[in-house]
């Protein structure tokens, strides 16, 4: 998935580079035509002009003149289109007339004979000028067009890769509009008013021009801004509205194919959301149903044993002996130490599920959380060696307490119950310049390498074969909210010695020393 | 004081450490197995009386169990299951077991289900004619009924019901082998027999609304409820 988005994303970037390169060539040819407009057929008629005078003795007679004139107007026509090529056909049949028909130096005609070669020239040159024009508005209304369709194509690509808002217009910035200087803003639509998106459609006039478009005639036009509505294929999705500041112009049916291309882009961003939303929720469900069944479970069975204890007592207290007598008190006391341990974790856990809502972070030493933490289990754990080495000076780090204080609670309750009585667990804790290193090993069984992964999620119990003691699969999933949340890393491995044990590793950021 | 051998099968060493020492004070010989496994070979190597199964074993599915214990052996399996286990237990009844308790339970629920099943076991080996727990008493042989010894007049359907019932006393029998023994096919209407059922609450009750002697297991079916013979 995130391979995949990185080579889009790669590719995306080349195409963008090389549909900048065209749109900017295309674009400077479009504004030195717009420049040389006039220019160039009133160059090329002078030309014309000068050839026909200074040749005009090498020249025999009027229809080489002609002729040179409407090689002239052809060429005008074809570069520059209809207009130019009719009036250079009528300027050149005035001069025609004038200069080179006879009589010379008059409009007038002295026989029919005289009549004719203007008249035919006339009409050569404005047919010649005619066609020539209309050939090059055509060529030039096609290459307008092509150019549009391109920038459409472009956009569209640009738009569909926009997967949410911020792409959208991220995207529509780099659009032809967006790099003509052309402000677009974007507005969504909720309970039939428009919203702006962003800044930039923060202001009155244009959220009343989007409003307008929105709910009335799909466009909306105020002085430079231009508002169009954006429909999805169901219903208005929001508007759009450009506003022209750059005074450059842009084929309004351009904008409206824009329009409509955001629309659907838009839409799909708020599909996007929508299918998200879902995912979370069941997402939500999932957790719920899995928390729903480990209470029942890990509720379950401490509720069993301690019922079953205390009934059995109650029954049978005459015919049990006093250490059968003293054992199930006993497993009554270490069952409620059960059920109030898992109550914490999932309280815990909700805690950190609700987006640390009621998480605060204050400076703990590390040491005296785990003295405190290791004091606690000692009555748990009974003469198990817990062995700690901590360093001389003391390490700060910011941390919520209770959860600190469960999360390594659930780390060494771990080691302890997944190793034999007779071994050692064994606390470390170290720090260099910016990290806190909290190491908890043991010399137990170990996890397999495929379920090390796993072990932080919440729920998950590694299985194994013989017979032991079952968690509730929340500590360690607690222990890497807990770090998580604050920048902290939290790591597992094993096995750590000569094929055997399990070591967790939390590392927290250090309080960095107030500089006095 | 009760006498037999009871295989324990549970992997919460937090359970086992309770009913270890309770089921030994109350008479009984007990075995434990803390996993599927355990339990098919403990059955065959120890015969136990009865056999106390937790549907959530770690190695494999509790109706596996009693399926393969079914295929050799007849002792009573009682289940232990969680609210939670709903289906899994019906499930477990349908394949062969005669009993459950819920989690938690108290230790004089799960004794009187080990009773009832103990005795049951004993009565089939004894090939017993005549269910008799007053104020009831079932001939089997004779199909007769009666009631504080009157003889009750039940027809050939309500009569089958009731030997079903009568013939796993003290224990719950689930819809579908109700259905099975009544209507000879178990994916029959639940309604037919929960119209059956008051037809025979009519006959056997002192008051029909509140039953004592056969109640009904809500989702899993109905029990003859019997004196404890403690």
């Amino acid at each position: 998935m995130h391979g995949r988005g990185a080579t889009r994303a790669r590719n995306s970037a080349v195409m963008d580079a090389l549909a900048e390169t065209n749109l900017r060539t295309e674009l400077r040819k479009s504004m030195i035509r717009q420049a040389s407009a006039w220019w160039a057929p009133a160059a090329i008629f002078a030309v014309t002009v000068f050839l026909v005078v200074v040749m005009k003795p090498l020249l025999d007679g009027e229809v080489s003149s002609g002729m040179l004139f409407m090689l002239g107007i052809t060429l005008v026509g074809a570069r520059s289109g209809l207009t130019p090529a009719l009036i250079s056909a009528i300027l050149a049949s005035a001069i025609f007339n004038f200069f080179l028909a006879d009589p010379v130096l008059t409009f007038r005609m002295s026989s029919g004979d005289d009549l004719a070669p203007p008249l035919i020239f006339t009409a050569c040159a404005i047919v010649s000028g005619l066609l020539a024009g209309r050939l090059r508005d055509k060529t030039y209304l096609l290459g307008q067009t092509n150019l549009q369709l391109e920038s459409l194509l472009e956009t569209s690509r640009l738009l569909q890769a926009a997967p949410d808002v911020p792409a959208i217009q991220a995207a529509l910035a780099r659009t032809v509009p967006g790099r003509l200087g052309f402000q677009l803003s974007l507005f969504g639509i909720r309970d039939g008013q428009s919203y702006p998106y962003d800044a930039s459609g923060n202001r009155l006039e244009l959220l009343t021009l989007a409003n307008e478009a929105a709910n009335g005639q799909a466009v909306a036009r105020d002085g430079a801004s231009t508002a169009y509505r954006l429909d999805g294929s169901q219903s208005c999705v929001g508007a759009l509205v450009i506003e022209n500041t750059s005074g450059a112009r842009v084929d309004p049916a351009f904008l409206e194919a824009l329009a409509s291309l955001v629309g659907l882009a838009l839409e799909r961003s708020q599909f996007a959301a929508v299918i998200a939303e879902t995912e979370v929720n069941s997402r939500t469900e999932e957790l719920k149903s899995a928390l729903l069944s480990s209470v029942s479970h890990d509720l379950r069975t401490p509720l069993t044993a301690i019922s079953a204890s205390a009934s059995s007592l109650i029954e049978y207290g005459s015919r049990l002996d006093d250490e059968t007598s003293l054992t199930l008190l006993q497993g009554i006391v270490d069952e409620c130490d059960r059920l109030n341990r898992f109550t914490a974790n999932l309280l815990e856990l909700t805690r950190l599920q609700s987006g640390g809502a009621g998480i605060k972070g204050q400076v703990l030493s590390v040491n005296d959380v785990v003295r405190s933490v290791v004091q606690r289990l000692r009555t748990r754990l009974g003469d198990r060696e817990i062995k700690i080495a901590t360093p001389q000076s003391d390490i700060l780090v910011t941390a919520d307490t209770a959860l600190f204080e469960l999360a390594l609670t659930n780390v060494i309750q771990n080691a302890a119950l997944y190793s034999a009585a007779d071994t050692p667990v064994l606390i470390q804790s170290d720090c260099d310049r910016h990290t806190c290193t909290l190491t908890v090993t043991d010399q137990g069984c170990g996890i397999p390498k495929i379920e090390q992964s796993k072990v932080f999620e919440r729920f998950y119990r590694v299985k194994r074969s013989e017979s032991s003691p079952q968690g509730s699969g929340l500590g360690l999933a607690i222990a890497k909210g807990f770090v998580e949340a604050f920048d902290g890393e939290i790591e597992i491995r094993s096995p750590v010695l000569g094929g055997r044990g399990t070591s967790v590793t939390i590392r927290l950021p250090i309080v960095e020393e107030a500089t006095a | 004081m009760m006498q037999g051998h009871v295989l324990l099968v549970d992997d919460e060493p937090a359970l086992v450490s309770v009913l270890l020492p309770v089921l030994k004070a109350a008479g009984c010989e007990v075995t434990v197995a803390t996993d599927g496994n355990a339990a098919i070979s403990g059955v065959i190597a120890h015969d136990p009386d009865v056999v106390l199964l937790d549907l959530g074993l770690p190695d494999m599915d509790g109706k596996d169990v009693i399926r393969i214990i079914r295929e050799s052996s007849q002792v009573p399996i009682i289940v232990i299951s969680a609210r939670h286990q709903e289906a899994e237990k019906i499930a477990a009844l349908d394949e062969g077991a005669d009993d459950y308790v819920n989690k938690p339970f108290e230790i004089g629920e799960l004794m009187a289900r080990i009773r009832a099943a103990v005795r049951r076991s004993q009565t089939i080996a004894a090939n017993s004619a005549v269910f008799e727990s007053a104020p009831l008493k079932v001939d089997f042989a004779k199909r007769e009924v009666e009631l504080m010894g009157e003889p009750v007049k039940l027809s050939p359907k309500e009569y089958m019901i009731l030997h079903a019932l009568a013939r796993n006393a003290g224990q719950v029998v689930t819809h579908k082998r109700l259905l099975a023994a009544g209507w000879g096919n178990s994916t029959a209407d639940l309604q037919y027999l929960r119209v059956y059922m008051g037809l025979l609450r009519q006959k056997l009750e002192a008051n029909p609304s509140e039953p004592e002697l056969i109640v009904t297991e809500p989702g899993v079916g109905y029990r003859l409820m019997v004196r404890d013979l403690a």
